[in-house]
């Protein structure tokens, strides 16, 4: 099975993705460009951040129908202050004008891939030593509540998107001094183990429910 | 002058770039800390080491260059210590038309041979185009050099082109008997004393230059250049103030150290565009965009593609309204792997972008040559 993929976010969205989707189904492998898929590929063209997430889509799909080796295209997306129907359905409002000759799979990160990076549980200290991760943890402790449930954070005038880059960038910093988080830099999300822990909470807990749509778009 | 390859190397502590073929418009992308800069920076400084007696930069050069439709390549490596760099070795080769090449200068530690007659030890202090600029040879090539001319905006460089200056009398003269606008290229001087020669004595590019900014902000409803006193300066001789009326300002003239840093850009450019030498020289422009509104941003792709010069550019850009409007063939992206600066020619990536819809500042953004810029 061949996958393109569309992610909507800065470059640091494309990594992780290139580096989670074979850890879903290690059949698949990554390659730079849509021209270069073979055999089990998978490519991804990201927005980078720039507003013309939809036209991204509109050319995937032409570049999907033209090629005709790809049999599935996903579009993985942040819902941010959506909730996660509301993302899926703009989306999919979008796309239904455009006949595509491969199955298309709506990913909503929600409501973003910070999200489900705060499912890692080993990554937030029982006791953080940071004040400020200190005082997060207990406004809304991910360790135990859902991450998706996480609200914004009035005090700091930050919405549940912004709150959650912040919450996962303390945490990582806390616990680990050589590693940190951007949304450019995600170095500390491509360890295999990290995917791990990830998948592993949702499977356990239920918690990070969106994530489920995620592996199940490349099996 | 026009560049036709260019490859160089500052040594075993600075970036050393693989071979570059460049056409006339250029357009280098890369990640920040990719070597843009540097590039710039080296260019300029071969340019340096010809026309300032005495300046030579550490490293090794190898330049193809067009210069009256003559092709020349100059090879040339120097050592020493910094502030104390001698030329170690240098070549000098006419490229001709059949393939074969004639070697006009060769020149090692010991010997320094010139059109195929030893010459008696030169200074190893400057480079042989400048030793040898006023011979017939050698000549065209030092004035291929001359005409290089570099803006970046990162320090002082905009204040001071936009300072107040007297016009030197000896300048004056030159002009008013040579009435030859590429003499006003060579005089250097601030943007006051440049639109005022030009106001005087080539108006159609004044008129040119003024049209174009009025087209990038309409709302200067009248230009002029005016004299110091006008602004209760009293300097002497002619100093030169350039100034615009905006419109819903009243009959208030604003001179040029007044206007905003875009307007005082966008006139700069637009300035060296239109005096840029008859037969084109080489213009370096480093991230002209930074610090612009996107009506001052969106102006030069445009110019650069209506002026009608025979100028060459090399600009560095990050915004993705200048990438996406200058031709992918046009674009150079670079990549550095520590010293190393590896080079991918905008027609290698035309062809694979070509393979996709989706826009080629996308596929840029999503190649990884470009988004893993620098290993």
């Amino acid at each position: 099975m061949n996958i393109h993929i569309v992610v909507e976010g800065v470059k640091g969205a494309a990594k992780v993705y290139e580096i989670w989707v074979p850890l879903v189904n290690p059949r698949l492998t990554y390659v730079s460009h849509i021209s270069d898929i073979v055999n089990d590929n998978f490519s991804i063209v990201g927005g980078g951040g720039y507003p013309q997430y939809l036209e991204i889509i509109d050319a995937a799909i032409d570049d999907v129908n033209n090629y005709r080796n790809i049999q599935r295209l996903v579009i993985g997306v942040d819902s941010e202050e959506f909730s996660y129907q509301e993302k899926y359905r703009e989306i999919e409002d979008h796309i239904s004008s455009l006949p595509c000759l491969a199955e298309i799979r709506i990913v909503v990160q929600h409501f973003c891939l910070e999200t489900w990076a705060l499912g890692n549980e080993v990554i937030v200290k029982t006791h953080p030593n940071s004040d400020v991760l200190r005082k997060y943890v207990n406004f809304f402790n991910v360790r135990v509540e859902d991450p998706e449930l996480l609200p914004g954070y009035s005090e700091e005038e930050l919405n549940r998107a912004q709150f959650a880059a912040k919450y996962l960038k303390y945490a990582l910093n806390d616990k680990y001094k050589e590693l940190t988080y951007s949304k450019s830099n995600p170095t500390a999300l491509l360890h295999h183990k990290y995917f791990g822990r990830v998948k592993q909470r949702l499977q356990n807990t239920g918690h990070i429910s969106s994530f489920a749509h995620f592996l199940g778009a490349f099996v | 002058m026009k560049i036709i390859s260019y490859e160089s190397d500052a040594g075993p502590n600075d970036l050393h770039f693989s071979k570059i073929y460049f056409s006339q418009l250029n357009l280098i992308v890369g990640d920040s800390g990719s070597g843009k800069t540097r590039l710039l920076n080296t260019i300029f400084n071969s340019g340096v080491m010809v026309v300032q007696r005495g300046k030579l930069f550490l490293g090794s050069w190898d330049i193809t260059l067009e210069h009256q439709n003559q092709l020349y390549r100059w090879v040339i490596q120097t050592g020493g210590e910094k502030e104390d760099e001698k030329v170690q070795s240098e070549k000098i080769v006419k490229l001709k038309e059949n393939g074969k090449e004639e070697v006009l200068v060769l020149r090692t530690p010991n010997t320094f041979i010139f059109a195929g007659k030893e010459l008696p030890r030169l200074g190893p202090k400057e480079s042989s185009i400048t030793l040898l600029q006023e011979e017939d040879l050698i000549k065209p090539l030092y004035l291929g050099f001359l005409s290089i001319m570099r803006r970046s905006f990162f320090g002082p460089d905009l204040e001071l082109a936009a300072a107040l200056e007297s016009v030197p009398q000896k300048f004056l003269k030159k002009i008013q008997k040579s009435k030859n606008k590429d003499d006003l290229f060579s005089f250097g001087l601030s943007l006051n004393a440049r639109l005022y020669m030009l106001s005087q004595y080539f108006k159609d590019t004044y008129d040119r230059i003024c049209k174009e900014f009025i087209n990038v902000f309409p709302f200067v409803s009248n230009y002029d250049v005016l004299n110091a006193e006008d602004f209760g300066l009293h300097l002497p001789g002619i100093v030169p103030v350039f100034a615009v009326k905006e419109r819903h300002m009243g009959e208030t003239w604003i001179p040029l150290d007044q206007l905003s840093s875009g307007m005082k850009k966008v006139l700069l450019i637009l300035t060296d565009i239109f005096t840029m030498p008859e037969n084109g020289g080489v213009y370096l422009l480093d991230e002209y965009e930074n610090s612009l509104g996107i009506n001052a941003i969106n102006f030069f792709p445009s110019i650069l593609f209506e002026s009608g010069t025979k100028s060459q550019f090399i600009i560095t850009s990050h915004h993705p309204y200048i990438i996406g409007n200058i031709p992918v063939k046009s674009w150079i992206v670079l990549h550095r792997k520590g010293k190393e600066v590896l080079v991918k020619q905008g027609a290698e990536i035309e062809e694979r972008y070509s393979k996709s819809k989706q826009k080629a500042f996308v596929q840029l953004i999503n190649d990884p040559f470009y988004t893993e810029g620098i290993e």
